[in-house]
């Protein structure tokens, strides 16, 4: 039943528990102790008084006074005494041990023995008339009673016994009062400890609580937003808590890493399976395309035609012809070969886009660190280039700015194409780089730019990669120099 | 009125240089009674215009001896003890009780023994006198046991005095004591002060009226204080503070008797004492 319970509340009952069993045990220590003390100031009561009222009765019993010794030894039960220390009976007794005078007269009959009224008095210790004088003594005749012996001397001889009783009072008669106070007062300490057992419960509980509830999020909300929204965790070293923390921050991470990977994988598997279906869609448009055309050449050659038969053949040419361009456009086919880009190749493109640009009023950063002729065909990069500068001059927009960035690096060619333009919405970017995508700037275009980029780099076996925020839009590709152009 | 005048003139003559008047008092009251004794000390004062002294002592053969020797001028005791000494005390007034100056001796035992009929039915008990010059606690039970051919010493297994009437009563209601002889107007005054106490007694036995405790006067007292004191005795009901005072007393008043009335008491004690 505790275990369902939350830390806010398991802690606070923790601590009031710790609490409670601590007072307890002091408490039941230090009323122990006293409880103890008790036998011994009964004794040191009993034989103190036990001295008094034998010397205060000695007289009273030689004159056979018995009212006298009777009043005398009645006092101290009704004088008020601290209840422990009262006498629960006193009794005299005389030489012959019979009772000379009792508080309890009913019990111990004046001239009855005292072993044959009550039988705790039957071994009762002798006093021996050998000269030595007898001294204040003690018994404990039953496991709560005490009996405290004082003998009545006068002139140094034996004329009876002061016998005193004591009952140890019953614990619960003794500390009843006190018991209830420790009650009160651990009550008090409770009320003010509780508020800061709470408080610990929460701060125990807060950072459990916040992981927990991230926990539960998982699944239904982006790895990356719940990462963000956990507080940056303190320095590594802390305690437990602390290190789940860290742990779980890196496990974010990594989820957040995974489900991007299949966002790509997903994407870059519907990107081939549309290029496989729309290059067949195309060869299979391409055939009887090409025979229509042919026809249409061949008719043309043969003679004209009457004007009303000519504007038609005319408008079906205009028509095929735009097919074709279209089908051509959708069957992306990277010429490989072509000659290895050179530095001039690259310049070019430049010359195209900047003259492009200047009517736009957007600014180009164009930097290219490429000294040498590299082994890539020149066409499809100079393709994929131009495409992505001017998907990027035009979604950069008027006073706009485009950055290009080209560099050769060990193994691979980098182009990296930015502007800060409109960014790319999430939804965009699923379907970013399928053909008539609703993410491509299609202000001017076909529609086709990043599609065909796709393609291109794919063929060679490159990559390409998008990351767009509120501030920066980047196309990133990455070619192996792996395809040498093999021609001049 | 024209008597409180002759009285305060008397104050004026007497008060310088009188001796104080000494008033010897024994258990036949509740003497134990402080604040009512100093009240009624100040009364006899402001009456008698002259001081006033009360003496009280352990037993009542000490207050005897002090009225016999003359070392006080008033003493009120029993009747039993004025009897034996009637050649040297002078009755002076006895008190009035339930209208008439007369008590009984009260034989009782614990609450607890619905038992006991009479005297003889404690025979081996403990048994609590209150003084031996006391009628009503020892003559008068004595008395009854001589009449059934025996007395305290061989009835009872133990006898004791308790040098007074209230004692009797605490002994024989704490159990102390398994019957005990006492003065019946001190029971029955007792059992107003402190119904708690007489009542853990059972009264077994009244005796016959015999005559109240007197105020006897010794040789001490002269014919004119013997006079002012009886007096102020027998005008005490005439006052409001007086009729007080008697109140807590529990009598009506005093009267001026004749020694005839202690006759009982002559009778018992010729067959006790002789």
């Amino acid at each position: 039943m505790l275990e369902a319970l939350s830390y806010r509340v398991k802690v606070p009952l923790n601590i009031s528990l710790v609490i409670l069993t601590t007072v307890v045990i002091i408490t039941l220590t230090l009323l122990g102790y006293s409880y103890r003390q008790i036998d011994r100031e009964m004794l040191h009561s009993g034989e103190s008084l036990g001295r008094v009222l034998a010397k205060g009765v000695s007289a009273a019993m030689l004159r056979d006074d018995l009212w006298s010794v009777w009043d005398t030894i009645r006092s101290p039960t009704d004088v008020a005494l601290d209840e422990a220390l009262r006498p629960d009976v006193v009794t005299v007794i005389d030489g012959t041990e019979r009772v000379f005078a009792s508080t309890v007269p009913t019990r111990f009959r004046v001239l009855s023995r005292p072993s044959e009224v009550d039988a705790r008095y039957a071994g009762l210790p002798a006093w021996r008339d050998d000269g030595t004088q007898p001294e204040t003594t003690h018994l404990w005749i039953d496991s709560d009673s005490l009996l405290v012996l004082a003998p009545v001397l006068v002139d140094g001889s034996l004329i009876g016994t002061v016998l005193l009783e004591y009952r140890r009072p019953a614990f619960l008669d003794r500390f009843g009062g006190a018991l209830g106070q420790v009650a009160l007062i651990t009550a008090l300490i409770l009320l003010l400890m509780l508020p800061v057992g709470w408080w610990m419960g929460l701060r125990v509980a807060r950072p459990l609580q916040e992981l927990a509830a991230l926990m539960d999020r998982i699944g239904s909300e982006h790895p990356n937003r719940l990462r963000e929204s956990l507080e940056p965790a303190a320095p590594a070293g802390g305690d437990e808590i602390n290190r789940l923390r860290v742990h779980f921050h890196q496990m974010l991470g990594q989820l957040a890493e995974k489900e991007s990977l299949e966002g790509q994988m997903v994407r870059a598997d519907r990107l081939a399976a549309l290029g496989r279906l729309t290059a067949g869609i195309a060869h299979e448009i391409n055939n009887p395309l090409g025979g229509m055309l042919n026809a249409l050449s061949n008719h043309r050659r043969r003679g004209a035609s009457d004007p009303a038969t000519e504007r038609t053949l005319s408008l079906l040419d205009r028509g095929l012809n735009q097919i074709r361009d279209i089908v051509a456009a959708l069957l992306v086919e990277a010429r490989l070969q072509s000659h290895d880009l050179s530095p001039e190749d690259l310049a070019d493109v430049e010359t195209l886009v900047r003259s492009d640009t200047s009517s736009r009023g957007v600014m180009v950063d164009w930097a290219v660190e490429v000294r040498r002729t590299l082994p890539l065909p020149s066409t499809p990069v100079r393709q994929v280039l131009m495409n992505l500068a001017l998907n990027a001059v035009e979604a950069a927009g008027e006073g706009g700015r485009v950055r290009i960035r080209v560099t050769a690096e060990a193994g691979a060619l980098l182009v990296s194409v930015c502007n800060d333009g409109r960014h790319i919405s999430a939804q965009q970017m699923e379907q970013l780089f399928e053909p008539f995508s609703p993410g491509e700037a299609s202000g001017e275009g076909t529609g086709l730019g990043l599609w065909v980029s796709y393609q291109i780099v794919q063929q060679m076996e490159g990559q390409i990669d998008v990351r767009s925020d509120v501030t920066e839009t980047c196309f990133t590709v990455r070619l192996p120099l792996r395809f040498g152009g093999g021609g001049t | 009125m024209v008597f409180l005048f002759v009285g305060l003139i008397i104050v004026g003559n007497l008060h310088a240089d009188e001796r104080p008047i000494r008033i010897g008092l024994t258990p036949v009251i509740l003497e134990d009674q402080l604040r009512f004794l100093e009240s009624w000390r100040r009364y006899l004062e402001q009456e008698l215009g002259r001081e006033v002294q009360f003496l009280r002592r352990n037993s009542y053969g000490e207050i005897v001896d002090l009225a016999l020797r003359g070392q006080v001028d008033f003493a009120w005791l029993c009747g039993f003890p004025y009897v034996r000494n009637e050649g040297a005390l002078d009755l002076l007034a006895a008190p009035v009780f339930k209208g008439a100056p007369r008590y009984q001796s009260y034989l009782i035992v614990p609450a607890s023994d619905t038992e006991t009929r009479d005297l003889m039915d404690l025979e081996g008990g403990i048994f609590a006198f209150s003084d031996p010059n006391s009628n009503s606690g020892w003559l008068y039970p004595e008395a009854v046991l001589r009449r059934h051919a025996t007395s305290a010493e061989r009835h009872f297994e133990r006898t004791f005095y308790t040098w007074g009437h209230r004692r009797v009563i605490e002994a024989v209601a704490h159990g102390l004591a398994e019957g005990g002889a006492v003065d019946g107007y001190v029971w029955e005054t007792l059992a107003r002060v402190e119904p708690e106490l007489t009542g853990r007694t059972r009264i077994v036995n009244r005796s016959d009226a015999f005559g109240f405790p007197p105020v006897v006067a010794t040789p001490a007292a002269d014919p004119a204080t013997r006079q002012a004191v009886l007096e102020v005795l027998l005008s005490m009901d005439e006052s409001e503070r007086g009729r007080q005072l008697l109140e807590a007393l529990n009598l009506d008043g005093f009267q001026q008797v004749e020694p005839e009335l202690y006759d009982s008491i002559r009778r018992l004690s010729r067959e006790v004492v002789q």
